[in-house]
């Protein structure tokens, strides 16, 4: 490597780190136990950890079994299968807005879906807490998807032969092999899934707004305060970092522990 | 008499398997052939992950396979057993559970007693609380015995059970295994490519090549008039590794 590459490397790590370092060196240290109990902000953390776990649960249980699809499309002739795979894909790549927009034009109520809802149930999404777990579910899903889908991918399937010829029916052979086999990758996609909502801006404001209490989740709260309150728009910020470092060492434990269990 | 009794004919990938013999209760029958010869395809077909295009397969008058009647039992009902090269034993489970696994997914309800009884007879009981990933390839290799043997199956295959352990370790695991099959009453099916093996444990030997049937014999019909140059290579321990 030339000498020379430390250079950018350096502006690079600076960009990276120092705005974080900023932040926590502005923190408004002393009037945050103040700041974090106010009912505003207590209430913003509430709905957002509400529905980032909802959003987890709702993944898991739509992609778990969507990873199973993805990865026996290895099967399948190449356009269906690259189609499949852009499909899940497309959520990661998309601007969060543009997903929001998308989705207020289906389950709007003169939407696709959102308007015969509306007609025949009376039932409208958009601006609902329901709402949000769509929309972040939509951004953060695929983050599971994929992780699932490369645990299963990684794994043996010859422990499925090995139990089919002990007896085990198809099911029971997915529930005492197949499942646990993936469990950390599993995991590992619910946390991070969890975590991509936590963070979701783009597409809860546009789909869900910020109705303080319903919609208005963390990352809303803080862009708002920001303007009005900019020492509570910190505190939310740290609130939000500290939740991304728990997920991120986490993480590697559980990594750690998939792998040498 | 409870033979068993195969005849079947598969393809896959531009290699076809045209395969007859059929196995008295209690003995043993050593599939020998080199890389490649169909071995794995057998294998495959008997125990049911693999699929077989024309023929049969009985146990006694127990149907696993007959393609004409459309009859194809899937793996869980044919009671073929395979103790598998690399023995797979569940890395998430404790070496009791998986033992265990096979009464278990039957839905007996001694199964932790009884897989108890088999790790006590195959006198590996101590190792009950270990994961597969604390085992030495031997004892990796007896749990995986147990295990299959667990299932209670009416065939077993060996799949190059020893291939995977060290020389030193080899002997004496062969004839560990070669005693307690000494009581298994159905059909033993063992896939191999080495002499010793065959010489250790089989009654008769049925040589594949090219997923034909090129000899079978007892060892000592074939040792007296081997049919090819694979087979005499075989024979003076030169045979494919």
């Amino acid at each position: 490597m030339p000498p020379a590459l430390w250079i950018p490397a350096g502006i690079a790590l600076g960009l990276l780190v120092l705005p974080l370092l900023g932040l926590i060196i502005r923190a408004p240290w002393a009037q945050l136990p103040e700041l974090l109990s106010r009912p505003t902000v207590l209430q913003a953390l509430g709905l957002s950890v509400g529905t980032a776990g909802l959003t987890a649960v709702l993944s898991l249980l739509l992609g778990v079994p969507l990873a199973f699809v993805l990865a026996s499309s290895v099967d399948w002739p190449a356009v269906p299968r690259r189609l499949m795979r852009a499909l899940v894909t497309v959520p990661l790549v998309l601007p969060p807005v543009v997903g929001g927009v998308a989705l207020l034009l289906l389950l709007g109520r003169r939407g696709l879906i959102g308007q015969p809802l509306d007609d025949w149930f009376g039932i409208t999404i958009p601006f609902t807490t329901a709402a949000v777990v769509i929309a972040q579910t939509f951004v953060a899903m695929p983050f599971l998807v994929l992780s699932v889908e490369g645990a299963l991918r990684a794994s043996d399937r010859r422990f499925e032969i090995a139990a089919g010829t002990l007896g085990a029916s198809r099911f029971t052979t997915f529930r005492r092999v197949t499942l646990p086999l993936i469990a950390p990758g599993i995991g590992a996609g619910a946390l991070l899934c969890f975590t991509r909502a936590l963070g979701e801006f783009g597409a809860t404001i546009t789909f869900a707004g910020s109705f303080p209490g319903v919609t208005q989740t963390l990352p809303i709260a803080t862009y708002l305060e920001l303007q009005r309150d900019p020492d509570a728009a910190i505190a939310l910020s740290l609130v939000l970092i500290v939740v991304s470092i728990v997920v991120l060492v986490s993480l590697r434990d559980r990594w750690t522990a998939g792998l040498s269990s | 008499m409870n033979r068993l009794e195969v005849a079947i004919r598969l393809a896959r990938g531009g290699f076809d398997l045209d395969v007859s013999f059929s196995l008295a209760e209690r003995r043993t029958i050593a599939i020998v052939g080199p890389n490649g010869a169909g071995k794995s395809s057998l294998v495959g077909a008997l125990a049911g992950f693999v699929e077989v295009h024309e023929g049969r397969i009985l146990v006694g008058d127990r149907v696993l396979t007959d393609i004409a009647a459309g009859i194809d039992l899937p793996m869980d009902k044919r009671r073929v057993g395979v103790v598998f090269q690399d023995h797979l034993l569940f890395p998430h489970l404790t070496v009791l559970q998986n033992v265990a696994f096979g009464p278990r997914a039957v839905g007996r309800e001694d199964a932790t007693a009884h897989a108890a009884a088999w790790l006590d007879r195959l006198g590996i009981a101590s190792l009950a609380a270990q994961r597969p990933r604390q085992l030495s390839g031997g004892q990796a290799q007896r749990v995986a015995l147990a295990r299959t043997l667990a299932a209670e199956p009416s065939v077993l295959v060996l799949d190059e059970p020893f291939a995977s352990l060290d020389v030193e370790v080899r002997d004496e695991v062969r004839a560990e295994v070669a005693l307690h099959l000494g009581s298994f009453t159905g059909h033993t099916i063992l896939v191999s490519h080495d002499i010793d093996d065959v010489a250790a444990f089989a009654d008769e030997v049925l040589v594949i090549e090219s997923g034909r049937v090129s000899q079978r014999g007892t060892l000592a019909d074939i040792q007296a008039t081997p049919a090819t140059a694979y087979i005499r290579r075989l024979l003076s321990g030169r045979g494919e590794n």
